[in-house]
């Protein structure tokens, strides 16, 4: 066959592709729209008859006799929906009749489905059936072959409170490619109180250093005063290259990322994850540790301890807030100078000093934010 | 005269090859982007929107909208965005300076008063006159500023702006409410290494829009937008979600773009010496970091959605593409380093030479097919076969494309009515026959504006949104 009559012959095939595809898609559209249609209707009906449930127990015999074999799988889909919109008594009633209606069932032998987002889908609606069949469901789930199966699992477990060991969490989700996900930080930072303890076990013990700025975010979120030694004690330990210098740290900025994230250099971003934990916990035993990070050479961590101090509201902070108003880095001064008027009258007094001095640097973020916030200068 | 026919023939055959590459690589590109959809889909149904604006995963944005002359719709599309749901955002509006009455709209219907805010000047711009703001709107920053241009306006945006991230919107577009956190999707799996990420655009024109929502998608009546909506189709689900799968993406459309703020910084905002800034940013950021060795990642988003009006003139669409092609051209020029270069990765070596085969002298050859084939062909210089093969090579291909393109299309959207699907696929065959060839020739004379040094814009005419009945 020549070259040309193989165009000719291709071009030929797509041209009647094309007729194909332009009637497949008008029809199969047309057809997609009455079921979304039917599916839309269906759906709002049987909303109706889930909220007179919730009304009337006793109305759950009537209800299901309206249902349909094909009914299942929109009422998962609406109760997925609802569930996360409602509290209390009115969640339990609504779990209660997924239960009734087979729905648990439905989605624990969709655990099994060869279909990734099925499975996925399934433990996502699990997680609000607190019995042992489930857990046990979803601690099998954290070992699926996809990291997104094992993070709606783990999302699951951490809303049933029935995680078993954060360390298992963690070699299950904390060294996947997925490490750096909100997704997965939002897991860690939904375990709650009880898991504390374990959490310091994990920035105590010697894990990768993106491990520890999980268990650091964490424990930051949770809030319970407990955390505070463990995280000063890091902040002042952060690892193997604890005391580096600012020229130090702008030297390695110019290296590779994949260089520069590895544990012997990335101590700023635990410091900073530290200060960001301090800043939510806010507990006066964390004052020093904040008056050392305002003198920081990393600036990121400079800014984020002004933030942490304000948070404080210490007057002892005050003097090294005024020295911040100075920094090379206006991010700096910005959060200093922030910090220094959430601090009050003493704040702002700095701040009208700062205004009217000589130093071009402070004048202008001091005498700019106190315009901003209202205050004559 | 032999010599004159065998440069003809010669030319002839370069047509052909470049018609059957072209074709080549736009298959592969569906095929990628066919890949990609499928796996964005089932990536996107995990985040569930009540999930995002309820878990605190979802970073602060500052989007920027920059204005000039935009009276007749800004105060709509501000409110729209006041309205979006998302968990914390701010909307930065930067009037510059506007001939009409932008500002005095904007101040007497969102009740602004004069302002202070301490600002850093990170990236350059020109002066601003003035800071607006209202108790009654927090959220919204209202800034007055010296002409500029668009990215002067964006880089006065990035300086005022207080959050990680920025997302740039044109002022005559509107976000779908959920938009935000479509797009941020990207940001929240990779946080670290995400600098970019897209969103898609869709043409308004026909569509109803009520309180800065558009309520009723429909397609425009014209023909002239309607081609333009399968042209859209085809460039964002096909080309778009191709270049993003495989890292080569260099356009995130001026109208639509969520960027870190720090990186826009490092790179020094948006460039004031061209007229495509869209596309110079992203290129800049690609080489930026590939200079260095650092890692980095830029996404489209197919599902998060932001409406713009098409021109609905040729005059207007003239100068639209024209801008397109000089915007192009002088990123090109400006990058010229990067073409085909390894070192620059997918970008360097996949996009940047796509564009410089395909849209500079790309137009050129299509054009010059144009004229010489068929005379070739009458005067008996080039075979039936040969002919055919060309006929082939530039409809038929099209044609398969444009209508593949409905099939993503359908993945992406789930209620288009059939009527409109039905319209999409007769504009997709129609606007191989003359519409595309129109394009080429306007490519071509944005060629000649960059090779002969024009500047500036051209006006763009903006027209108030259809409303439904009873408003």
């Amino acid at each position: 066959m020549g070259f040309y009559t193989l165009i000719h012959w291709v071009s030929l095939a797509l041209a009647g592709a094309t007729l194909a595809i332009l009637l497949v898609v008008v029809v199969r559209q047309s057809f997609r729209n009455r079921r979304t249609k039917r599916d839309a209707l269906r759906r709002q009906s049987l909303m109706a008859l889930a909220l007179e449930y919730i009304e009337e127990p006793e109305f759950f015999p009537a209800f299901k006799a309206q249902l349909k074999p094909e009914d299942q799988r929109l009422l998962v889909e609406l109760f997925a929906e609802l569930l996360p919109k409602v509290r209390g008594d009115y969640a339990e009633k609504v779990v209660q009749l997924m239960r009734e209606m087979g729905l648990r069932d439905r989605c624990l032998a969709q655990m099994h489905s060869h279909k990734w987002w099925k499975r996925a889908d399934a433990a996502a609606v699990l997680g609000w059936f607190q019995d042992p069949e489930v857990i046990t469901a979803l601690e099998r789930a954290l070992d699926d072959p996809q990291v997104e199966v094992r993070l709606e699992a783990a999302r699951a477990l951490t809303q049933l409170k029935a995680v078993q060991s954060v360390a298992g969490l963690v070699a299950r989700l904390a060294v996947v490619d997925a490490t750096h996900s909100l997704g997965v930080k939002e897991i860690f930072r939904s375990l709650g109180s009880g898991a504390v303890s374990e959490l310091l076990g994990v920035i105590e013990s010697d894990v990768p250093e993106h491990v520890k700025i999980l268990a650091t975010d964490a424990l930051g979120h949770i809030g319970d005063p407990r955390a505070v030694p463990a995280l000063l004690k890091l902040f002042h330990k952060p690892g193997r290259s604890g005391g580096d210098t600012i020229h130090e740290h702008k030297a390695r900025r110019g290296r590779a990322y994949s260089e520069r994230s590895q544990p012997t250099n990335s101590s700023v971003a635990l410091r900073l994850a530290v200060m960001q934990a301090l800043s939510v916990l806010v507990d006066p035993r964390s004052l020093d540790a904040i008056l050392a990070a305002l003198e920081d050479p990393v600036w990121e961590v400079r800014a984020q301890a002004a933030h942490c101090a304000s948070q404080l509201g210490s007057d002892a902070a005050i003097p090294r807030l005024e020295t911040l108003l100075h920094d090379e880095h206006w991010w700096v001064r910005f959060h200093a100078a922030e910090a220094l008027f959430k601090l009050g009258e003493a704040g702002v007094q700095s701040l009208l000093k700062a205004a009217r001095s000589t130093s071009a640097r402070a004048a202008d973020i001091a005498g700019g934010l106190l315009r901003e916030k209202g205050v004559a200068v | 005269m032999t010599l004159l026919w065998s440069i003809v023939r010669f030319l002839n055959g370069c047509v052909l090859a470049l018609l059957l590459v072209q074709s080549v690589i736009y298959l592969w590109q569906l095929v990628v982007a066919f890949i990609e959809l499928r796996h964005h889909r089932r990536g996107a149904s995990r985040a569930d929107p009540w999930w995002m604006l309820t878990s605190g995963v979802a970073l602060p944005i500052s989007i920027l909208v920059p204005a000039h002359n935009e009276e007749e719709t800004i105060v709509e599309n501000v409110r729209s965005m006041l309205a979006l749901h998302y968990p914390d955002f701010e909307v930065i509006v930067i009037n510059d300076g506007s001939k009409d009455r932008t500002l005095a709209v904007l101040v007497e219907a969102l009740g602004l008063q004069k302002i202070e805010r301490v600002w850093h000047a990170d990236v350059e711009h020109q002066e601003i006159r003035a800071l607006y703001g209202s108790p009654r709107h927090p959220r919204l920053l209202v800034v007055d500023k010296v002409n500029g241009g668009k990215s002067d306006a964006l880089n006065a945006g990035i300086n005022l702006s207080r959050f990680p991230l920025f997302c740039a919107v044109d002022a005559d577009s509107l976000l779908d409410h959920d938009s935000l956190l479509q797009v941020m999707r990207p940001f929240i799996e990779e946080p670290e290494e995400m600098v970019a990420v897209g969103g898609r655009i869709c043409i308004v024109n026909g569509c109803t829009v009520r309180a800065g929502q558009v309520t009723d998608i429909a397609l425009p009546a014209r023909p002239l937008p309607l081609l333009q909506s399968i042209e859209y189709i085809r460039a964002f689900l096909i080309a778009r979600l191709a270049w993003s799968r495989l890292d080569a993406m260099l356009i995130i459309s001026g109208a639509f773009g969520l960027f870190k703020r720090s990186a826009a910084v490092k790179v020094g905002g948006y460039s004031h010496d061209t007229v495509g800034e869209d596309m110079e940013i992203v290129v800049k950021l690609h080489r930026h970091f590939r200079e260095r060795d650092q890692k980095y990642q830029m996404r489209f988003v197919a599902d998060s959605v932001c409406w713009t009006q098409a021109p609905e003139t040729l005059g207007v669409l003239r100068r639209q593409r024209t801008r397109w092609q000089r915007g192009m051209m002088q990123t090109l020029a400006k990058h010229r380093l990067m073409v085909f270069n390894p070192k620059y990765g997918p970008a360097g070596t996949l996009g940047m030479g796509y564009f410089f085969l395909f849209d500079i002298i790309g137009p050129v050859v299509e054009l010059a097919g144009l004229l010489l084939v068929p005379f070739s062909f009458y005067m008996g210089e080039v075979t039936p076969h040969f002919f055919l093969a060309w006929v082939a090579l530039t409809f038929t291909y099209g044609v398969f494309l444009s209508a593949s393109s409905l099939l993503l299309e359908m993945m992406v959207t789930r209620t288009t009515r059939p009527r409109d699907l039905a319209l999409l696929a007769m504009s997709a065959v129609l606007e191989n026959f003359g519409y595309r060839q129109l394009n080429n020739l306007w490519r071509l004379e944005g060629i000649w504006q960059f090779l002969t040094g024009k500047q500036g814009w051209g006006a763009m005419q903006r027209t108030k949104f259809r409303k439904s009945a009873g408003t």
